[in-house]
């Protein structure tokens, strides 16, 4: 039973990282179409930037954190002025040509992370370090934080979402953005906020991940890499999609570590491909789509 | 015009011309043509903390035979490249060296992965490789006919140091953490074979990616065990070995962990916690401990010179890899020296000539043209970790001596796992 209870508190901060980057997908996909293959070097970035902000320029988390999201939510607003450079409201940016864009800025951003940080696994000072036990499970601080992150900024973008101007216009740009466009909606405008807010929750969860995982500068292709497979695993709901993807992708993950010998280990790796084959066979508008 | 000029002739303007030629390109008038030895590290990635220690090793002895005069008056050139930790870009820089750079012999790779993955290539270009894979006999036999392996305290080595969890601690069930992959998966197979040896008994084996940061489900897998283990062994180089010691405390594996990887740099020890440092016992060589090996040991004066060496020319303390960097070099030089820049002859004297040749991580080689590590295993020193350093504790040998492993149940097992070629 102890095992069964690390196992599921594990996968749940685990999924709730998952979650938080799948989130950010989410956003440019609703609002500009873009699968943003890039989103993985926001994460990589938010866990260097706080390496840097709080471990070694020594600022109290009270101002490293928010400096964090400022510095990379700027980082990703310079990434849609470069995508849409030649876009015009009328004539938007081809989709394949922006995801491809996207793909090489990854590495390139890898590539400058690896001259600002070296090529060294680092790793963030804890925002709440320490463990303790609940129902003889060991839990890590940081983990509960992380899980609580996800499920915050999923509430918060839910009432984003339903009950704001902006919110509802990053729907609306989705949908139609010529439309859009008609009704007055400065769908540019709306594309590089979604793009800020995107990149400041990618740096959300690197901060909160890496004093766990230890970062390199060529972990932005992994956190993608997880990041669209709980995205395409949960679907397109804007908020309940990539949540519940990301949580079930943790959990999965974890359940196979039940598995005794070297199986878990091995399946860990592989089962969570095989579901993404399965759920884009089947069911390619997510697990969630029975609701719609 | 001065009279001076007017003696200015063609041929005076020629020998100016010579003189002037040979100051520019910096090879006095009479010197050779240096001989070119290839390196083929990993700077980046994962396992490159290693990789820089190894190539900061090398070129101590290299400096040291340059400054000398060379090897017959010819200096020794390293043509030094990156495989970036990548199989395929290894493989084709070697056959660069050795078909382009025209090198006699190769220091590197480093890693089993990358090694693993580029074995055939010296057999192919018949330029013989000093790489310093962990896990060389997972190379296949006939590839390993021009790679040895520089790692003095490798992976089996290093298991070796259940020897000392059944004489000292009195150790008797353990279970095992690995990595989920080929070489978690070989590891495995080791330590349960020198479980056998020494009469331990690994109770279960529980395996996580190598990317993987949380080892909680699988640690606590193992403390869930009934009868409680009585040690642990962790497997699996950078922050995955690291974790995996630390998680022991927050699992409630309060047991003795002995680790087998390459985190034996300051860089990674650092992360190690007090608690857990103290009952953490690695096989290692001993120039993981230059400050507190025993004054009488056969190596101490030695591995003092290594570290004076090294720090002169490096302005920093030496880690345990740059002992393996500085072996790398050392069969090549030594196989120059007695039979000059014919890489089949250096293949030759590095796998039948050198015998107890002495590495500067304190360990003996004398390779046969079966046995490519060809050190004793269990020639290494237990270390523990207190105050982020490494310290002495005990002999290994000494261990093996208590428990009466014969020399003939040893061969049969190095035979069995591949170690040594049938």
């Amino acid at each position: 039973m102890d095992q069964l209870l690390q196992v599921l508190f594990t996968g749940l901060s685990q999924g709730g990282i998952y979650a938080l980057i799948a989130l950010g997908f989410s956003l440019v996909m609703m609002s500009t179409r873009i699968l943003n293959l890039a989103h993985g070097s926001f994460v990589l970035f938010g866990g260097f930037a706080f390496l840097t902000f709080d471990g070694t320029l020594g600022w109290h988390p009270a101002f490293a954190v928010p400096a964090v999201l400022i510095a990379i939510a700027l980082l990703g607003l310079a990434t849609e002025r470069l995508l849409n450079f030649r876009a015009r409201p009328w004539k938007p940016v081809s989709l394949d040509t922006a995801v491809l864009t996207t793909l090489a800025l990854l590495v390139l951003f890898e590539g400058a992370a690896f001259l600002a940080w070296g090529p060294d696994p680092r790793r963030a000072p804890a925002i709440h370090a320490g463990v303790f036990t609940l129902f003889g499970a060991v839990v890590v601080w940081q983990a509960v934080w992380m899980l609580a992150a996800a499920l915050a900024i999923a509430l918060g973008l839910h009432f984003f979402f339903r009950r704001t101007w902006s919110g509802r216009a990053m729907r609306a740009c989705a949908e139609n953005p010529a439309t859009a466009y008609l009704l007055g909606i400065n769908a540019r405008r709306i594309g590089a906020a979604a793009f800020m807010l995107s990149a400041a929750l990618g740096a959300l969860a690197g901060l909160l991940v890496s004093p766990v995982t230890w970062i390199d500068y060529q972990m932005g292709g992994f956190f993608m890499l997880k990041g669209v497979l709980a995205y395409l695993i949960g679907g397109e709901e804007e908020v309940a999609g990539p949540l519940v993807g990301g949580l079930f992708l943790g959990l999965l993950e974890n359940l196979l570590l039940l598995f005794p010998g070297m199986t878990g280990g091995l399946l860990k790796q592989v089962v969570p491909m095989a579901v993404l084959i399965a759920i884009l066979v089947f069911r390619p508008q997510g697990i969630l789509a029975a609701r719609r | 015009m001065s009279q001076g000029w007017r003696r200015f002739t063609p041929g005076l303007f020629l020998t100016w011309v010579s003189v002037v030629l040979l100051m520019g390109s910096g090879i006095p008038a009479g010197a050779q043509e240096p001989i070119k030895v290839g390196m083929l590290l990993t700077y980046v990635g994962p396992t490159a903390l290693f990789a820089r220690y190894e190539a900061k090793g090398a070129n101590v002895l290299i400096d040291q035979i340059n400054k000398a005069g060379g090897i017959s008056g010819r200096k020794i050139q390293i043509v030094n490249y990156d495989t970036e930790g990548k199989p395929d870009r290894a493989a084709s820089l070697y056959r660069r060296l050795a078909q382009e750079d025209k090198v006699v012999a190769v220091i590197g790779p480093d890693s089993i992965f990358v090694t693993l993955g580029m074995s055939g290539v010296p057999n192919e270009v018949k330029v013989p490789s000093v790489a310093a894979p962990g896990n060389y006999e997972m190379i296949e036999p006939k590839n390993r006919e021009y790679i040895v392996s520089a790692w003095g305290s490798h992976g089996y080595a290093m298991s070796m140091v259940l020897a000392h969890f059944k004489d000292r601690l009195k150790v008797n069930r353990i279970g095992y953490v690995t990595t989920a992959d080929t070489i978690g998966q070989w590891s495995d197979k080791v330590v349960r074979a020198v479980g056998k040896l020494v009469g331990i008994e690994v109770v279960q084996t529980v395996a996580q990616p190598a990317s993987d940061r949380d080892l909680l489900p699988s640690l606590r897998q193992l403390a869930a065990i009934k009868p409680p283990l009585e040690g642990l062994m962790v497997y699996g180089s950078g922050p995955f070995g690291n974790i995996a010691v630390n998680q022991t405390e927050l699992a409630g594996l309060n047991v003795p962990v002995g680790y087998i990887g390459g985190n034996v740099i300051p860089e990674l020890i650092k992360d190690i916690g007090p608690n857990v440092g103290k009952r953490l016992y690695i096989a290692t060589s001993r120039l993981a401990v230059p400050d507190t090996l025993p004054k009488n040991d056969p190596f101490y004066d030695v591995i003092q010179q290594f570290v004076k060496d090294y720090r002169a020319l490096h302005n920093e303390a030496p880690a345990m890899p740059s002992g393996v960097g500085y072996d790398m070099a050392l069969p090549i030089i030594e196989a120059l020296k007695a039979v000059g820049p014919d890489p089949e002859k250096i293949r030759n004297h590095i796998r039948t000539q050198q015998k107890g040749l002495m590495g500067r991580q304190g360990v003996r080689f004398s390779r046969t043209p079966q046995d490519g590590y060809g050190t004793d295993a269990r020639d290494t020193v237990v270390v523990n970790v207190e105050g982020g350093k490494f310290v002495f504790r005990a002999y290994l040998k000494e261990s093996f001596d208590r428990l009466k492993i014969s020399d003939a149940a040893l061969q049969a097992q190095l035979r069995e796992l591949n170690m040594i070629e049938q």
